[in-house]
């Protein structure tokens, strides 16, 4: 009777479970697919560094992206500031299975070099944003687990745990609030790889572009463990832009303004 | 005389039919150095010596044409012949989709490894400009770059070879007897006005990363010959011709790399590096970065006089710490397995003061006690060296 009961029990509870997984993967696919079709993109952005006494330091630069079907996005980071990094281009390619593929231009010695692909735990030019932070949302990425409803800023959001399959990720899980209507994150916790809370997204200012897709041009990064944050500021974004493969070609790189 | 004037009256009707779509900019850097020998040089007492360097860059671009100005200039408190103006980039682009025609003064930068670059051979290095051989002097050239989907094919006619720069009786780190840039020769009958020819292929097999190049030219650096008459060194250029390839792969935190060549001369011989790069992210719980690159240097003519790593390895780590300021450190120590006197050491350190600003801090050491060592007459040019620079 007893070990029915257990049985009955730990039915229910993967039940249950399975339920709750299903149902974060099904927000995860209407996110993607929400936010699929745009083709290419270029933005121009700013980041505020900010230390835990206040300090600030500016960083600006240009992205182009090239949305790939059934894989991860192409990019292309140009900086414009300091004046010292002027000229610098990342590129990126971003898989889903594989490791992402990354170079860097160094327009002073006029020399395109591999990096090492997984330092996508380390920080994007000292900011508190990783590079997987800034690398496109991929369901492949993530185990996903559904945990229940939440309100922000007087919107229903869906709370979802995000596990990163890659054992390279500099993450043990992360937390995001997904809004209900819209399938945008509003925010997004990060957990070290010990588990301790790292990080919290904020995501504020979306604006519609094509009458389909949320960006949002104000994102506050804010590290609990270091008091430091880095604010992201999109001030441009442009949709199907003139934008090919071989604009993302790492032979191309020194062509890149 | 008339094929120069259709030619230009062709340009004029390409830069009309590109139209409207032009853009420009300006940018550059102003950088002055310090530099402190730690003791009195072999060759001149002097201690202290300031280079003030200007190198700005214009970029302008309409339509399908690119046009890229970049002069250089410096002064040196110590040595006039270090004192120097040229251009890095004086050329002219145009791309249609998968063609690229340049012609100009350029620089092209060959390699994969870190701690030297023996088949990066279009450029004429600056040895006075620093001692890493990182700053390139312009090559005139005429440049065809065919891209394909995996890779890309560059033609190179290079016109006309620029000559080293050598410090004078006033320098310090050069050769005990001064070289005499009058007393150059070459082996080819058009002297320094030859036509060389480089070809160079760059592909990926599997997840390698791969170029094949050909040359068939003058030798970049100089065979030093001891002219009695003078009482000076003659640099003699011969003509090559090599075969060289350079390869990469990446594996996880692993960067795998060889360049390496075969060279024909009056001797035939083979030079190579071959290394790794490991990547530590997130180092000791910390927000730095650790590159440790190991990387062994080959060179078959066994003859330390000739080639300063012939039989060498270099162990060296770039660390960047992920602040605000962007602060980087370099170091690295060469040893030579034939004789374990000779050693050299680089230590570099570099932050930024705010978005126009930055200093850099170097230090180098050269130690040999075997006198037909390449690095015999710098044994005593140890320096630290600080710089200001400002970019805008």
């Amino acid at each position: 009777m007893f070990k029915h009961l257990l049985c009955s029990g730990l039915a229910l509870l993967s039940l249950s479970s399975f339920a709750q997984n299903e149902k974060g993967m099904q927000i995860a696919l209407e996110q993607k697919a929400r936010n699929s079709g745009w083709n290419s993109s270029y933005s121009e952005f700013k980041m505020v560094l900010q230390s835990k006494t206040g300090d600030k330091s500016t960083r600006e630069m240009r992205l182009k992206t090239l949305e790939v079907d059934n894989d991860g996005d192409k990019s292309l980071i140009v900086f414009d500031r300091p004046n010292d990094v002027k000229g610098t281009v990342f590129l990126n390619h971003s898989h889903i299975n594989d490791a992402d593929e990354q170079w860097l231009y160094l327009p002073a010695l006029k020399r395109t070099k591999t990096i090492a692909s997984r330092n996508k735990s380390g920080p994007f030019v000292g900011s508190e944003f990783s590079f997987e932070d800034l690398a496109s949302f991929e369901v492949g990425k993530y185990q996903f687990t559904y945990l229940g409803e939440d309100t922000i800023a007087d919107r229903k959001v869906y709370k979802v745990e995000q596990v990163p399959v890659d054992k390279f990720s500099g993450y043990k899980k992360r937390i995001a609030w997904i809004d209900s209507q819209r399938y945008i994150p509003l925010k997004i916790e990060f957990f070290d790889r010990k588990g301790s809370a790292l990080k919290t997204l904020t995501m504020t200012d979306y604006q519609l572009y094509l009458d389909k897709y949320w960006r949002s041009h104000h994102m506050l990064m804010d590290n609990h463990q270091t008091g430091k944050s880095t604010t992201l500021i999109t001030e441009k974004f442009e949709f199907n832009i003139d934008l090919r493969v071989q604009d993302f070609a790492n032979r191309r790189l020194h062509k890149v303004r | 005389m008339q094929r120069k004037v259709i030619l230009s009256k062709r340009l004029l009707a390409m830069i009309a039919l590109t139209g409207d779509v032009h853009a420009y900019e300006l940018q550059g850097n102003l950088n002055l150095e310090q530099r402190h020998y730690v003791s009195e040089g072999e060759q001149q007492p002097e201690q202290y010596e300031a280079t003030l360097s200007f190198q700005p860059e214009l970029y302008y671009s309409q339509g399908d044409l690119e046009l890229n100005i970049k002069p250089y200039a410096r002064v040196n408190s110590l040595d006039n012949s270090k004192s120097e103006f040229y251009f890095k980039e004086l050329n002219l682009t145009y791309t249609a989709d998968i063609h690229e025609f340049k012609v100009g003064i350029n620089q092209v930068f060959w390699g994969v490894t870190e701690s030297q670059h023996i088949i990066d051979i279009i450029n004429q290095t600056d040895t006075l400009a620093s001692v890493d051989f990182e700053q390139k002097i312009g090559q005139p050239m005429l440049q065809y770059t065919y891209y394909a989907n995996e890779g890309a094919l560059q033609v190179f006619l290079l016109t006309h070879f620029q000559a080293p720069l050598y410090a004078s009786d006033d320098g310090r780190l050069r050769a005990q007897v001064p070289v005499d840039p009058a007393l150059t020769e070459y082996q080819s009958s058009s002297g320094k006005n030859r036509k060389d020819l480089a070809i160079r292929y760059s592909s990926q097999l599997a997840e390698i990363d791969y170029s094949l190049h050909y040359f068939n030219g003058i030798q970049r650096n100089p065979e030093l010959q001891y002219s009695p008459s003078h009482s000076a060194l003659a640099p003699f250029h011969p003509t090559i011709e090599q075969i060289g390839l350079e390869s990469q792969l990446v594996q996880g935190s692993w960067l795998f790399k060889l360049e390496g060549y075969h060279r024909h001369a009056s001797h035939n011989y083979t030079a190579l590096t071959s290394g790794f790069e490991y990547s530590f992210v997130g180092i000791f719980d910390s927000q730095w970065d650790v590159n440790a690159i190991v990387e062994y240097q080959y060179d078959s003519r066994q003859d330390a006089s000739l080639a300063q790593g012939q039989n060498d390895v270099f162990i060296g780590a770039r660390v960047t710490l992920n602040d605000m300021d962007g602060t980087t450190a370099l170091f690295g120590v060469a040893q030579d397995l034939d004789d374990t006197s000779t050693v050299s050491g680089r230590l570099e350190m570099s932050s930024r003061f705010n978005n126009s600003w930055r200093w850099r801090l170097e230090g180098w050491m050269f130690q040999t006690d075997s006198a037909s060592e390449i690095t015999y007459f710098a044994r005593k040019d140890d320096f630290v060296q600080f710089s200001l620079e400002y970019y805008f």
